[in-house]
């Protein structure tokens, strides 16, 4: 039993990550708001993870062969990130192909605040040798640090102006002591900081007040677009390979909580699980009451003769027509809810209780019981009844919760929901597949543990 | 039982021939896409439990998990995102069909993992039967009211669950003339009339199901 139990609760975080991917898999790409902010990357694997090194060498392949204006587009957004590569390349370039680098590169000389030597295309390459053999030590990773740390800790224009000529290169670190998710920095940090970030990357200042906005804006780049301006590792490459996808995203963005949520549903501020758990708790709480109502009207139609159980049986499957109606006749209310659901989940229920409870008065123990007329009128194994019927029918219980919900406005999931349904809101929508993924595994595995000492099919413990 | 499933048959070709109304809509859905749905569904279910019953105990323990993992996705993602550009009869249905057969399969699980411990069924397995010929010869008879009641929930459940879809926005669109029915200030007769009807309908095939199971 315990072996039994442990297996199921290890099988669950993997389950977690299949339903997730089913759900997203089911997300149309085009729409969701999660796809389009990693529009990108890979949906599931992604087997060549290219980092700034590696979009470096791409570019430069690209503008070796001719004229490319991606390319070299390429090459000016990235910045000084891709110096390590591009620069000491430049020796091993054709002259055609040298000048049509050289020239990419000017955008990022006048980001750094640079004046190259423009007069011709050689000079221009000369320039830029001579940059890198002078500030070579300043791109490597140990400088840029301290350079980031004592421009925070102290900051001076020539520590700015020493910060810029690291152009995007320094945005890491930058990102790194802006923090990358949790709360909003300190506001002095953020007035500091800002400037430098969009600076780097070509963006347009904002007026103070829209300083959080736009704290929310870069994190949110940052979060889809870390590895342009980044060196991959051995280690990182190997996690690249699922974390830099659109799903490995959403998994670092839901389960983690990295990075602020940028769902289109307004009322969603925190987390999608934290939504989630605040507004589930009280779909979930109708769902088991509801479940509870309904299998409480069977147990009680159990005790009653054939023909009454026949009667019951039809009427409990014709009932669930008339939730649509109940939902637009009868005025929205709690207790209205929990009813329309209980109606909704009678059939399941029925069908499920009614005919063990026959197969269980069928048995010959009982037979002989009910001559001598000691048989309980009462069916036990309630429990692992509920458990399994919650099971079986959790999908179309909360479906039809959700749906209620959503008609009368009611506190809940159900609004929520129905807009990420219709907005294929792919993080809100894979994050509740996961928690009703995880109440049902609860379910089954608590009635799984009850089952075998109480399910009237069976007699006492396997 | 031939006469009623022609009857049915009859019914339904006739309400797809009919003009629009609230009636006729209930009758496409439950008579239509419902009945063919929970068929294909329950059958898919059936065969399903089956092949995992043949290759053993540890099979049919993995298929009832994975039947779980397929039913904790709440209905409402399955039925708003599977087959998106579809006809809305077509999404529905696809839909609906891959919850029922999830949803058969794991009833039919249910039973046929109670049914395994019956002496008769030992008994025959002691004997060196096979499997397969087990599953279909001694507990198909078991299977069969349990399948037969699967399929009239099936259809009872199509066009309810349809309107509650619609009435949110995700629904097939066959309804969609009592969705705008919906808006205040709109008689509620068409509403009283389809849920009457659908309701009237499902009892009428719920009992039918009964009277199967009673003389199978």
């Amino acid at each position: 039993m315990l072996h039994d139990l442990l297996r199921r609760l290890l099988w669950l975080p993997p389950l977690a990550l299949l339903v997730s991917a089913l759900t997203f898999t089911l997300v149309s790409p085009e729409v969701s708001p999660t796809a389009g902010s990693f529009h990108h990357l890979p949906r599931f694997l992604n087997t060549d993870p290219l980092d700034a090194p590696a979009l470096a060498r791409s570019a430069l392949a690209r503008l070796t062969n001719g004229d490319d204006p991606k390319a070299a587009a390429s090459l000016s957004r990235l910045g000084g990130a891709t110096f390590s590569v591009v620069l000491p390349s430049l020796h091993d370039l054709p002259p055609a192909a040298r000048r049509r680098v050289v020239v990419a590169l000017r955008p990022v000389a006048a980001r750094m605040g640079l004046t190259p030597d423009t007069s011709s295309p050689e000079q221009e390459f000369f320039w830029w040798t001579q940059f890198w053999e002078d500030h070579a030590l300043d791109f490597r990773a140990p400088v840029i640090r301290r350079l980031a740390r004592r421009f925070t800790a102290n900051p001076s224009a020539i520590r700015r102006q020493e910060l810029r000529l690291l152009d995007t290169a320094a945005l890491p670190e930058l990102f790194a002591i802006l923090g990358v998710d949790g709360p909003q920095p300190p506001s002095g940090l953020a007035e500091l900081l800002l400037p430098e970030i969009q600076h780097a990357l070509a963006r347009s200042p904002v007026a103070p007040e829209q300083i959080p906005r736009e704290v929310v804006d870069l994190r949110e780049f940052w979060f889809a677009h870390r590895l342009e301006f980044s060196s991959l590792d051995g280690a990182g490459r190997a996690t690249a390979l699922l974390l830099e996808t659109q799903y490995g995203k959403w998994v670092q963005r839901t389960l983690l909580e990295r990075a602020p949520h940028a769902s289109r549903s307004p009322a969603i501020a925190s987390s999608p699980l934290r939504t989630l758990l605040r507004r589930g708790s009280r779909t979930l709480a109708r769902v088991l009451v509801a479940s509870f109502l309904a299998f409480g009207v069977v147990w009680g139609f159990l005790g009653l003769s054939c023909g009454a159980r026949f009667l019951g049986k039809v009427l409990a499957g014709s009932l669930l027509a008339l939730v649509p109606a109940g939902l637009l006749l009868v005025p929205a209310s709690e207790g209205a809810a929990l009813i329309l659901l209980a109606v909704a989940l009678l059939p399941g229920a029925w069908g499920r209780t009614a005919s063990l409870w026959e197969r269980w008065l069928e048995r010959p123990e009982r037979l002989a019981e009910r001559a001598r007329g000691k048989v309980s009128r009462v069916p036990y194994g309630a429990l692992p009844l509920l458990g399994w019927g919650l099971v079986q029918d959790f999908g179309l219980a909360f479906t039809v919760a959700l749906l209620i919900e959503g008609c009368w406005r009611l506190s809940g999931l159900g609004n929520l929901l129905l807009t990420a349904l219709r907005e294929q809101d792919a993080t809100l929508l894979m994050a509740s597949s996961v928690a009703s993924l995880v109440v049902v595994q609860v379910a089954s595995i608590a009635a799984g543990v009850w089952a075998p000492w109480r399910d009237p099919r069976r007699e006492g413990p396997p | 039982m031939k006469w009623v499933l022609l009857a049915l048959g009859l019914l339904a070709v006739v309400a797809w021939g009919l003009p629009s109304g609230p009636l006729v809509a209930v009758l496409r859905l439950g008579l239509g896409l419902g009945l063919v749905a929970a068929l294909v569904g329950v059958g898919l279910g059936g065969l399903l439990v089956g092949v995992a019953f043949a290759f053993g105990r540890a099979s049919v323990r993995w298929f009832a998990r994975g039947t779980e993992v397929l039913l904790s996705v709440p209905w409402l993602i399955f039925l708003g995102l599977l087959g998106q550009g579809w006809r809305g009869e077509l999404r529905f249905f696809t839909a609906y069909t891959l919850i029922w057969a999830a949803r058969s399969s794991a009833v039919l699980l249910e039973d046929v993992r109670a049914l395994e411990v019956e002496p008769f069924l030992e008994g025959a397995q002691a004997l060196g039967a096979r499997r397969i010929t087990i599953f279909l010869r001694h507990m198909g008879p078991w299977l069969v009211p349990v399948a037969i009641r699967l399929v009239v929930e099936g259809m009872a459940a199509a066009a309810p669950l349809d309107l509650l879809l619609s009435l949110a926005g995700v629904g097939s669109g066959l309804q969609d003339g009592l969705v705008q029915a919906a808006a205040p200030g709109q008689a509620r007769g068409d509403w009283a009339l389809a849920c009457g009807g659908a309701a009237v309908l499902a009892a009428a095939l719920l009992a039918l199901a009964e009277r199967l199971r009673a003389t199978r």
